[in-house]
């Protein structure tokens, strides 16, 4: 007879086998919000918006930035664009899913190096 | 800021003839020189700037869209054109497609704000489909100002 331990290993086992545990991870979703702010003298133009995207894009979670109650998708160059996000302007950085907290850093490195661009005036 | 307030009325370019990115972009940077927005010894310099920055990623932000631009310290204050082009041309852009719709835009150096408020107006209103549609339809200079001007007063995308 199986002792009750042994019976919920093997039922958590079954559970595991049928789902995947990659699914069993994307169930327990992670929002993660961190404040960014722009550092670089041009603001978030043409070329950071285009960093943003291939960054965010490499990430499962949804990833939003926020600015004064306005949200853009960061996979969305064009919603981007949209903030016209001055130097100096915060924003909130939001991802929501699996690799949320990994998305959160890679962007927020991202923001915080000035997207390569605070060493020289272009 | 309103499309207006930088894009060069006279400049504007419907059925561009160019097939390439380089071809584009010098006819859309002659179509400023010929209405007096820039001077004749900076034509070549423009578009080599402008050619530099494409290297350092194709403006072409999907949708059919790009936004060729520069700084360039001829220009006191931000200066712009729009062009279409019927068969599109191929601009490495970060969708793959074919690019349609040209903002070709130059800026004076130290006022990155007057860029960057010109990307914010134009991402805006394009991400109305219908505006962006009928852009890219448009057979005439004046159709295109019509439908610039209609953007101006708020008939798109709010």
């Amino acid at each position: 007879m199986q002792s009750a331990k042994g019976r919920i290993a093997s039922e958590l086992a079954g559970f595991e086998i049928r789902f995947g545990l990659g699914d069993i991870a994307a169930m327990s979703s992670t929002l993660i919000t961190r404040t960014v702010s722009v550092r670089n003298s041009q603001g978030l133009h043409a070329r950071p918006a285009d960093l943003l995207v291939r960054e965010a894009s490499r990430h499962q979670a949804s990833i939003m930035l926020e600015k004064d109650g306005y949200r853009v998708d960061c996979k969305s160059i064009l919603s981007l664009l949209t903030l016209g996000a001055v130097c100096g302007t915060e924003m909130s950085l939001t991802a929501d899913g699996a690799d949320a907290e990994q998305a959160v850093a890679a962007i927020a490195e991202l923001f915080d190096c000035g997207f390569f661009e605070l060493e020289h005036t272009e | 800021m309103k499309f207006s307030d930088f894009i060069s009325e006279k400049a504007i370019r419907a059925e561009l003839t160019a097939d390439t990115k380089e071809g584009v972009i010098a006819e859309l940077v002659e179509s400023l020189l010929q209405v007096g927005e820039i001077g004749a010894d900076e034509k070549a310099d423009i578009i080599a700037a402008i050619m530099k920055r494409e290297e350092l990623g194709s403006t072409g932000i999907g949708r059919g869209v790009a936004v060729p631009h520069t700084k360039h310290g001829s220009v006191d204050k931000l200066i712009g054109t729009v062009g279409v082009s019927v068969d599109g041309v191929d601009f490495n852009s970060l969708d793959g497609e074919k690019v349609q719709l040209f903002f070709l835009l130059i800026s004076p150096p130290e006022r990155p704000g007057d860029h960057l408020r010109a990307l914010e107006n134009i991402s805006r209103q394009l991400r109305d489909e219908t505006f962006c549609r009928f852009l890219k339809q448009s057979k005439t200079p004046d159709d295109i100002h019509q439908l610039l001007e209609e953007a101006d007063n708020n008939q798109f995308a709010s």
